[in-house]
C-alpha cells in the first residue's frame, strides 16, 4: 500500500506545480494583509484562509484526477482487480489530499516563521488550522465522489469547483466552515471543530467507499453490486447523515474565550489594556494615550482605563474597544465614545427634532476630533464613510491648527451639548 | 441542405451538445437562484455577488465543447475541418454569451448583462488559452485560477476596484473591454494553431495528475 501511495505522490504532476501553488498560497497570506503577523490566533486565521481558494480548485482537481479510470478504459479492470476497489480510490484521493495539505502546511510554516518574533506568549492555535484541514479535505472528497459519479470530463470539476465556491463563499462564515477573522476574545469550540473533522472524513469515507450507480445494461442483465458493496455503500452514507446531524446540532465554532487573570495595560494615566495576544499594541496604545493628555483638562471626563472588548464582564461588550484588522481608527473611535458619553454621562432627551439633530451632530463632531487627536492624524481614507453630516475633511484639517483656535471650536460644540434643551 | 444539418447534427453529437445545453440551462438558473447571493470574502468590505464569477463557468462550459472523443482523430484532419472548428468556436461563443447577456439583463439589469457578456468575452479567451496549453478537458484550470485576483486582490488600498477588474468595472470601461479583446484575440489564434502545435504546448508529465505508468 505504501508503495504505491509513493507512486501516486511520484506520478502526480502537482509535484510539478507544487511551487506554484505554494506561490499562490504565500501571495494569499502575505499579499493583502499583514497586520495579523504577531498575533497567535490572527496567525492562524490568516494561514486558514488559503484554504477557501484551495478548497474549490482541489475539489476540481480530485474530479479531474478520478476520471482517469474512465479516459483510460482501466474502470473494469480495476473493479476485477485482486484488491478491493476503495483501497485503489482511498489511495488516490489521498495523493490529492497530500498535495492539499502539504501546500496548506507550507503557508502554516511561514505564517508561523514571520509571527514568532513580535508575537505574544502562546503559539500557533491549531484549533484554526485544522478547521481549514477539514475545508481541504471535505472538498477533495467531494470533488472525488462528483467526479467519480459523473461521466464528463470537464463538467464534473467544473461543478464540483462551482458548489464548493458557493458553499464556501456565500454560506462558509454562517455555516462556521471558514473563519474570516480570529479576534483575541473568541476561540475555537472544541466539539463543532470535531463534527467538521468528522464530516470532513464522512464524505471521504463516501467518497471511496460509494461506486457509479449503475442501471441496466443494454442486453437486459441485472446490475450486479457485491452484496459487501452495497452495505458499504449504505454505511458510508449513513455515517455521512450521523456527522451531518452531528455538525448541524453542534452550535457555533467560535465561542467567546474567558477573561485572562493577567493582561498587559499601558504604563499611562489614562491607561489602555489589551488581550495578552494583541500586546504588539502596546506602543502605539501608549502613543495614543500620551496624545490623549495633550488635549487640556477640564473638558472632557476622560475614563482613568480603557479595556480590550472581553477583558472585562460582558455588560462591556459594546463599550469597550476592538483592533479590527490592527486599524488604530477603530480603537481610538471605542475610546472618543467612551470619553464623550463620560463628559455627558445621562443626556435627556431633547425638546425638539432640530435641537435632537443638533445634538447628535456636536457628539459626531466631538467624536470625530477626539478621534483625530487620538491617531494623530485625520481619518485615513481605508476607512469609509464616517457619522452622517460631520465635515470629515475640515476637522481632518482642524487638528492641525494652533490649539487655542482648536479649543474655541471645541467649547463650541461643549456648549451645544450642555445647551440642549430637555423635553 | 438537409445532408448539411444531418452533418451539423452529427458534428454536435461528437462535440457534446446535448451536455453543452443541459449545462447552460443549469447556469441561467443559477444565475436566477444564486446571482444576488454575495459572496462573504476573507478580510474584505467590499460586496461581490456571485453573478460576478458566474461567467466563468459559462466560457469553461463553451471551451469544453471543443473536446470530442476524437480529439486524436480531429488532430490530423484537413483544412476543411479547421474552417468548420473556427465556425464552432464562433457559433458557441456568440450562443453562450447572448445567453448570459439575455439571463443577466433578465435577472439583474441591461448594464449588468453587459458587464457580464464582457465578462464571459474575457473568461472565453481564458478558458481556450487553458485548453491550449493543458488539454481541451482541462480549460477550466485558468478560469479557476483567476478567481482568486478577481475576490482578493481585486481593489486598491483606498477602497476602489482596480483597474482590471473586469467583474466590478462599469460597463463602459474602456480597458476591461480591451482586456476582453486581448484575451479572446489571444484564445481563438491558440486555438487555431492546430496545425502546426496538435498537442498540447504544457508536456505530458505536467498535466498527468494521478495517472499511473500503467494509464490506472
Amino acid at each position: 500500500m505504501i508503495y504505491v501511495y509513493c507512486t501516486e505522490l511520484r506520478r502526480s504532476a502537482l509535484r510539478w506545480w507544487l511551487p506554484v501553488l505554494v506561490a499562490i498560497d504565500l501571495a494569499v497570506l502575505y499579499g493583502r494583509a499583514r497586520w495579523w503577523i504577531g498575533i497567535w490566533p490572527q496567525t492562524s486565521v490568516a494561514a486558514q484562509i488559503p484554504a477557501f481558494y484551495f478548497g474549490p480548485f482541489f475539489a476540481a482537481l480530485a474530479a479531474w484526477s478520478v476520471g482517469r479510470a474512465s479516459r483510460h478504459g482501466t474502470d473494469e479492470q480495476l473493479d476485477a482487480a485482486a484488491r478491493p476497489r476503495w483501497q485503489a480510490e482511498s489511495l488516490q484521493l489521498a495523493g490529492t489530499v497530500t498535495y492539499g495539505l502539504a501546500v496548506y502546511l507550507v503557508g502554516i510554516v511561514a505564517a508561523a516563521i514571520t509571527s514568532t518574533g513580535s508575537a505574544g506568549p502562546g503559539f500557533l492555535w491549531p484549533g484554526y488550522l485544522c478547521l481549514g484541514a477539514a475545508t481541504i479535505v471535505g472538498c477533495a472528497a467531494a470533488g472525488h465522489a462528483v467526479g467519480r459519479w459523473s461521466r464528463s470530463r470537464v463538467i464534473a470539476p467544473m461543478f464540483s469547483a462551482l458548489v464548493c465556491f458557493v458553499l464556501l463563499g456565500s454560506l462558509g462564515d454562517s455555516l462556521g466552515l471558514i473563519v474570516l477573522t480570529g479576534p483575541p476574545d473568541a476561540r475555537v469550540a472544541a466539539w463543532p471543530l470535531v463534527t467538521r473533522l468528522l464530516l470532513a472524513a464522512g464524505a471521504a469515507v463516501v467518497a471511496v467507499a460509494v461506486p457509479r450507480p449503475r442501471f441496466r445494461p443494454r442486453g437486459g442483465r441485472r446490475p450486479r453490486y457485491g452484496r459487501g458493496q452495497a452495505y458499504a455503500s449504505a454505511a458510508a452514507l449513513a455515517v455521512v447523515v450521523g456527522c451531518l446531524a452531528a455538525y448541524a446540532t453542534a452550535g457555533s465554532i467560535q465561542v467567546s474565550r474567558p477573561s485572562p487573570a493577567r493582561y498587559p495595560c499601558t504604563n499611562t494615566t489614562p491607561a489602555s489594556c489589551v488581550w495578552p495576544d494583541d500586546q504588539k499594541y502596546l506602543p502605539q496604545m501608549s502613543a495614543m494615550m500620551s496624545r490623549l493628555n495633550e488635549i487640556p483638562a477640564g473638558l472632557f471626563t476622560v475614563p482613568p482605563r480603557y479595556y480590550e472588548r472581553g477583558l472585562r464582564a460582558p455588560r462591556y461588550q459594546y463599550v469597550d474597544f476592538t483592533v479590527p484588522e490592527g486599524a488604530m481608527w477603530e480603537v481610538a473611535t471605542g475610546i472618543a465614545i467612551q470619553i464623550v458619553n463620560a463628559t455627558f454621562p445621562n443626556p435627556c432627551a431633547a425638546a425638539t427634532d432640530a435641537d435632537t439633530a443638533k445634538q447628535i451632530h456636536a457628539q459626531y463632531e466631538l467624536g470625530t476630533w477626539l478621534e483625530s487627536r487620538l491617531t494623530g492624524a485625520p481619518q485615513p481614507p481605508s476607512v469609509h464613510g464616517g457619522p452622517p453630516g460631520v465635515d470629515i475633511q475640515a476637522i481632518g484639517k482642524l487638528i492641525y491648527t494652533q490649539q487655542g483656535s482648536q479649543l474655541t471650536w471645541v467649547r463650541q460644540r461643549l456648549a451645544t451639548l450642555r445647551n440642549t434643551p430637555c423635553a | 441542405m438537409r445532408e448539411h444539418l444531418r452533418v451539423a447534427v452529427r458534428y454536435g453529437r461528437t462535440h457534446h451538445a446535448a451536455s453543452y445545453l443541459a449545462g447552460l440551462a443549469v447556469l441561467v438558473l443559477a444565475d436566477f437562484l444564486l446571482g444576488s447571493r454575495a459572496l462573504v470574502l476573507p478580510l474584505s468590505d467590499a460586496t461581490i455577488a456571485f453573478r460576478a464569477e458566474i461567467p466563468a463557468a459559462y466560457a469553461v462550459l463553451a471551451a469544453a465543447t471543443l473536446h470530442s472523443p476524437m480529439a486524436d482523430f480531429e488532430q490530423c484532419a484537413s483544412r476543411r475541418y479547421q474552417h468548420t472548428r473556427a465556425a464552432h468556436i464562433a457559433v458557441v461563443l456568440a450562443l453562450t454569451a447572448a445567453t448570459e447577456l439575455v439571463a443577466e439583463a433578465a435577472a439583474a439589469s441591461w448594464p449588468a448583462g453587459i458587464v457580464a457578456l464582457r465578462s464571459v468575452l474575457v473568461w472565453a479567451g481564458i478558458a481556450l488559452v487553458s485548453g491550449r496549453l493543458l488539454g481541451m478537458t482541462l480549460s477550466w484550470v485558468l478560469p479557476l485560477a483567476s478567481i482568486l485576483p478577481l475576490t482578493y486582490f481585486q481593489q486598491n488600498s483606498d477602497g476602489t476596484d482596480r483597474w482590471w477588474d473586469w467583474v466590478k468595472q462599469p460597463p463602459g470601461d474602456l480597458a476591461c473591454w480591451l482586456i476582453a479583446t486581448v484575451s479572446l484575440a489571444l484564445g481563438v489564434l491558440l486555438s487555431q494553431l492546430d496545425q502546426w502545435t496538435p498537442r498540447p504546448w504544457v508536456p505530458r508529465r505536467l498535466r498527468r495528475v494521478g495517472q499511473t505508468r500503467n494509464g490506472g
